[in-house]
């Protein structure tokens, strides 16, 4: 099961979805993909960063919907702050 | 007279107290700020509970779901660290020798180098985010995109 984690004041919004599944065609995997790559790409709009995460390694930046990464975690815009 | 005035003074002190207090709960009783009245919706409950009790509640979770995301992309040991110490290491990807600190609560991240701090930088989502979330971005941006980071972040 792959997710998708967007940050949010909410901690974070979730969908998982099923790679394998959604290649062998079953429908209900195919709509939660679909789903993950509208929230990803409205997140990327809004200005949110991508990352390909693995527990125990380092993260990496994704530019694009990556369905077979395990996780992909969203961070909303940053901005510069003070002490 | 002085006998007939004290009570009279006293009296209009003790009506203004009361009426003061009762003006403050029917502004708190009614007044429902804009935030806290998109998140409760169209939902109906008692006006003083409402909206205390559902941010605290969602605050609550939210915390709770920071904590989890941030167990789920750390390593035991390294989230182990992060809530005996305080602080979480991770060593720059691009900088040998670099390694940030960053605080379990929102806070400056502490820059080292060969050991010996050389910067404070201060970075925060623009979107109020928990503690345990600003940790999880903090650790993404410094690994995935750390030239970006510190474009942006302020050094304090």
């Amino acid at each position: 099961m792959a997710n998708l984690r967007v940050l949010s004041w909410r901690g974070d919004t979730k969908v998982s979805y099923d790679v394998e599944r959604a290649a062998a065609g079953e429908a209900e995997q195919l709509a939660a993909v679909r789903e993950a790559e509208r929230i990803f790409r409205e997140e990327r709009a809004r200005g949110a960063t991508a990352f390909r995460v693995m527990t125990g390694q380092p993260a990496v930046r994704i530019d694009e919907f990556d369905p077979a990464a395990e996780q992909i975690v969203m961070v909303p815009r940053i901005a510069g702050g003070t002490a | 007279m002085p006998e007939l005035v004290s009570p009279l003074v006293s009296g209009a002190i003790w009506l203004t107290v009361i009426g003061v207090s009762f003006a403050l709960l029917w502004w708190r009783a009614t007044r429902t700020p804009e935030i806290w009245a998109v998140r409760a919706g169209s939902r109906r409950g008692p006006a003083l509970m409402r909206p205390v009790s559902r941010s605290y509640r969602v605050r609550v979770e939210a915390e709770r779901r920071a904590e989890q995301l941030l167990k789920d992309i750390l390593a035991e040991p390294d989230f182990s660290h992060l809530t005996r110490r305080g602080f979480l290491e991770v060593r720059s990807p691009s900088f040998p020798n670099r390694m940030y600190l960053i605080p379990e609560r929102q806070g400056p991240v502490t820059v080292y180098e060969h050991g010996r701090p050389i910067m404070r930088l201060c970075i925060q989502c623009v979107e109020r985010v928990p503690d345990h979330d600003t940790v999880a971005m903090h650790k993404l941006m410094i690994e995935g995109n750390e030239q970006e980071y510190l474009r942006i972040a302020n050094r304090v």
